[in-house]
């Protein structure tokens, strides 16, 4: 019965999400409020006066809920596209975050209309950029790069006996089934309570490039995550489709963990540059 | 198994159906409970046997099938003859029986009032405290407001995709306006909506607690033309009509949180000026 309450949770939970292609609510939010915690206090000042007051975990999905209401921003994609051989971040996604980060340097010279959805823009893509989900690989030994692989597959999720979205799956699926009754405030106190500076500075050196290199490195090579489930042909039947148990959601789980805390070590770093003076 | 599920569906529509669900009446309380001053905080946990208000976030709707509560499902609601506020003897004599049972205001005054006499038992005291808290989150809710020329409006209905059930629009007020968009837990709320500047607050609590609840109709009306009853959805269009709701419900929540906190400090805090009722 636990077990199934637990699912329940997770299935109602899944529910109520209509959209269910990025971190999802829980982790972007997670992201952003650990972002919001290392702030410094100018930084943090100067950041809510461009979005009203608000705290960025608001907006931490808008992206996803209001993408459809104007072209360009249905254009800003979620999923950060890389070479294959070399790792790098290349193509529109990494443009397009390249050019959100030029304009936040500057951000006072915005209106405040395009202020708002560049800062919504980084505060969530930011984030999905550092979910191994939204890691996509391309072949560019050719003319035009090449999609080679990204997480678009179906795999059997054991735990819950049903055919799941391994993108999904990365995409709330880990962080619900694991903590189904946890919400962001949960997240942070769990994961950010006692790092030490010394992992900040090493999981915050480099350029942001390096760490979206760092993001496809450590999900190709160290964790080898889609390895572990590979990609079956889409009409596999559901008993021959790549299975993901209970240790593979725990490791998974581990993982997810470190990127959402990651992820928003980061996030602050560059929020603290853009707005701390 | 099947039995269980069906259980819980019945339970979460029953939630759903009836007011605020329970997780924003916690989300009000909590509001204000994080804008009591420290003084008025005291008296209230001492009037309430050490609790702070949020334990008793909807404990009105706890304790209306309770022997001596029957009349408190009589004060959720307020009712308007277009924007005109329909109050006293009209109230019971009103030929709408949805009219009838709308004494949330009356009831709310009624409860400051008791608690300005300073001539209350404990208990009574206790439970005037509850049910302001419960009457000011609800008389925030736009489906808690009868307009009595859109009657019909309150039984619209839409479509969600891949569903040929109907969804009540007044029960997605109550519950999804909110959830549809967000998935935060008590505190989570109060760090997304207690953030008010004092210029903000004195805005919000400026007038009498009558006017603050007239003052909610134009919005409140508006709401009910958000949807036509019928509506089919798309996956997208049920995207993009959320996103005009959620702004508009989370707003409600923290105002309502705030004036719960400001009627609370006047009766609690001897240095704070009480609340008008009229």
């Amino acid at each position: 019965m636990k077990r199934f309450t637990i699912f329940l949770a997770v299935i109602l939970i899944i529910g109520c999400n209509t959209e269910c292609f990025a971190w999802g609510r829980e982790g972007h939010a997670t992201i952003a409020y650990i972002a919001e915690r290392h702030l410094t206090p100018k930084a943090k000042e100067n950041l809510e006066k461009c979005i009203d007051g608000r705290s960025i975990v608001y907006y931490s999905s808008w992206l996803d809920n209001h993408r459809s209401e104007n072209k360009s921003w249905g254009k800003l994609s979620h999923v950060c596209h890389y070479n294959m051989h070399t790792l790098k971040a290349i193509g529109k996604p990494h443009k397009y975050m390249k050019s959100s980060i030029s304009k936040l340097k500057k951000y006072r010279t915005l209106t405040d209309s395009a202020l708002k959805v560049t800062i919504y823009h980084f505060v969530h893509s930011f984030g999905d950029y550092h979910c191994p989900g939204h890691v996509a690989l391309y072949d560019c030994t050719g003319e035009k790069p090449k999609k080679a692989h990204t997480s678009s597959y179906d795999i059997y999720l054991k735990t819950k006996k049903t055919r799941f979205g391994y993108h999904t799956l990365w995409d709330s699926g880990i962080i619900l089934q694991n903590h189904p009754d946890w919400g962001y405030m949960d997240w942070a106190n769990a994961i950010d309570s006692s790092i030490s500076q010394e992992y900040i500075d090493k999981v915050t050196a480099g350029t942001w490039e390096d760490w979206l290199q760092d993001v496809a490195t450590r999900t190709y090579k160290e964790y080898k995550i889609f390895d572990r489930v590979p990609k079956k042909d889409k009409n596999t039947p559901d008993d021959q489709l790549s299975v993901v148990d209970r240790q593979t959601m725990n490791d998974y789980g581990e993982f997810a963990a470190e990127q959402l805390l990651i992820g928003g070590l980061r996030m602050a770093k560059l929020l603290n540059e853009f707005f701390g003076e | 198994m099947r039995k269980f599920i069906i259980i819980i569906a019945a339970l979460l529509s029953v939630q759903s159906a009836f007011a605020w669900s329970r997780a924003i009446h916690n989300a009000i309380a909590a509001i204000a409970d994080d804008n009591l001053t420290e003084q008025a905080k005291q008296n209230i946990s001492k009037a309430l046997g050490g609790h702070n208000i949020i334990y008793y976030a909807q404990w009105m709707y706890d304790v209306a099938d309770s022997e001596g509560y029957a009349q408190t499902k009589n004060w959720r609601s307020v009712a308007f003859n277009k924007t005109k506020l329909i109050s006293g003897k009209k109230i019971a004599k009103h030929p709408e029986n949805i009219v009838n049972r709308a004494c949330g205001l009356e009831a709310l005054i009624a409860a400051v009032k008791a608690i300005e006499s300073g001539n209350l038992t404990e208990q009574e005291l206790a439970n005037n405290i509850r049910y302001i808290v419960t009457i000011v989150g609800d008389l925030h809710c736009p489906t808690h407001y009868i307009f009595t020329d859109m009657l019909e409006k309150r039984k619209s209905f839409y479509y969600i995709p891949g569903d040929d059930k109907k969804h009540s629009y007044v029960n997605y007020w109550e519950n999804s306006s909110i959830r549809g968009t967000f998935s935060w837990r008590t505190n989570e709320f109060v760090h997304q909506l207690s953030r008010k500047t004092p210029e903000q607050v004195a805005a919000i609590t400026k007038g009498s607690i009558t006017d603050w609840i007239v003052g909610n109709v134009p919005l409140y009306r508006s709401v009910f033309d958000m949807v036509e009853s019928g509506t089919r959805f798309s996956k997208t269009k049920l995207r993009l009509w959320q996103n005009t709701m959620y702004p508009i419900a989370t707003e409600q929540v923290a105002v309502a949180g705030y004036r719960l906190a400001a009627i609370l400090n006047g009766l609690f805090d001897n240095s704070v000026a009480n609340v008008k009722t009229k």
